[in-house]
């Protein structure tokens, strides 16, 4: 199952010309440990797709996005959105 | 809020390295609660592709990891690339991994392949693509690691009005620093180490005896210069230049 309202926004956002993404310290670490490149999430961010929408304790939506790196292997990014033009990275999933 | 850094140490793009982005990091701030959100990297597709080509044009032989990051950055599979450079995906496997060292042929057969994917990708980075085909990569000496500096200038308000601005102000501060002051650093701390003649200092006179080219003419290994001169921001086209000088010095 996927979100396609949800993973609609996600391209529009980080497609943008002024799109960033915010690497928060937690994710910054899971990232080094499970071999993920910076470039590598933003690919997935721009074409994978939503499979899972959380609202954390103060509201907030986060999305959890599929998608596979460079070697195939399937990785799933989990964002929070910041609109208009900000994901911040909570952290990365690898599905081995 | 967002409060660009002078300096940051980025971590994340896939080498066993930092690069170190000047000016081009930005810290993010919650403007409601003055949390801080984390660290953005802007255009982090076309700064991986600058690193990229920066390494195939630094003079060096690519180890393992290079040759590793270089195919994340072209979005290729081990097979994909094997193809491209008419070589056994084993042995492609066996240099990302370390377990057999990239020989000058292939490593030059990979470096051509790269730079003519990626040219059209960083599009600021001053080169010349047909000047990979005159490198011949020296064995890296032992304990030389590579550092790599990326710079970013703040284009003025009015040079970011349009996409193709914006993209090429970004291009254009995607700054590699001079190849060969970072490698004279770094054979200046090696010789201090090192009393007797270095591995680059061999390298040197190899490369001089073979005609290829290496540190510039005058330049004594070991010792360091400054030739970022025409690299201050604002100068967009005087750095262009000047990269174009390091690129084409390998």
């Amino acid at each position: 199952m996927t979100y396609r309202d949800e993973t609609a926004r996600l391209h529009a956002i980080a497609r943008a010309r002024g799109f960033r993404l915010v690497v928060t310290r937690h994710a910054e670490e899971q990232m080094a440990d499970r071999d993920v490149a910076r470039f590598e999430v933003e690919r997935v961010l721009q074409a994978g797709a939503v499979v899972m929408v959380e609202t954390d304790p103060r509201g907030r939506e986060t999305w959890r996005v599929a998608g596979h790196d460079s070697d195939g292997r399937r990785i799933e990014p989990v964002v929070e959105v910041r609109p208009p033009s900000m994901l911040r990275l909570v952290t990365v999933i690898r599905v081995d | 809020m967002t409060h660009t850094l002078d300096r940051y140490e980025e971590r994340l793009l896939g080498l066993p390295y930092p690069v170190v982005l000047l000016n081009a990091a930005e810290e993010i701030t919650d403007p409601d609660t003055g949390e801080v959100l984390g660290v953005a990297v802007p255009h982090a597709e076309e700064l991986a592709a600058a690193v990229a080509l920066a390494l195939c044009f630094q003079p060096f032989r690519l180890t393992g990891a290079e040759v590793r990051f270089i195919r994340r950055v072209l979005g290729m599979t081990g097979q994909e690339l094997a193809t491209a450079v008419e070589m056994d995906p084993a042995t492609l496997s066996r240099w990302e991994h370390g377990k057999q060292p990239v020989g000058e042929w292939a490593d030059k057969a990979l470096r051509m392949a790269a730079v003519l994917r990626l040219q059209d990708r960083a599009p600021g980075f001053s080169h010349n693509p047909s000047d990979v085909v005159s490198i011949h990569p020296a064995a890296r000496p032992d304990g030389l690691e590579l550092a790599v500096e990326v710079r970013r200038i703040r284009p003025l308000a009015s040079e970011i009005e349009s996409d193709a601005a914006g993209w090429d102000a970004l291009a254009k501060a995607a700054l590699i620093r001079d190849w060969v002051s970072v490698l004279q650093e770094q054979a200046a701390a090696q010789a201090s180490r090192t009393p007797r003649r270095s591995g680059l200092q061999r390298d040197e006179t190899d490369r001089r005896k073979s005609g290829l080219p290496g540190l510039p003419a005058g330049a004594e290994p070991g010792r360091e210069q400054h030739q970022d001169a025409g690299l201050d921001e604002g100068n967009a086209g005087a750095q262009g230049g000047g990269k174009g000088e390091a690129g084409r010095s390998g």
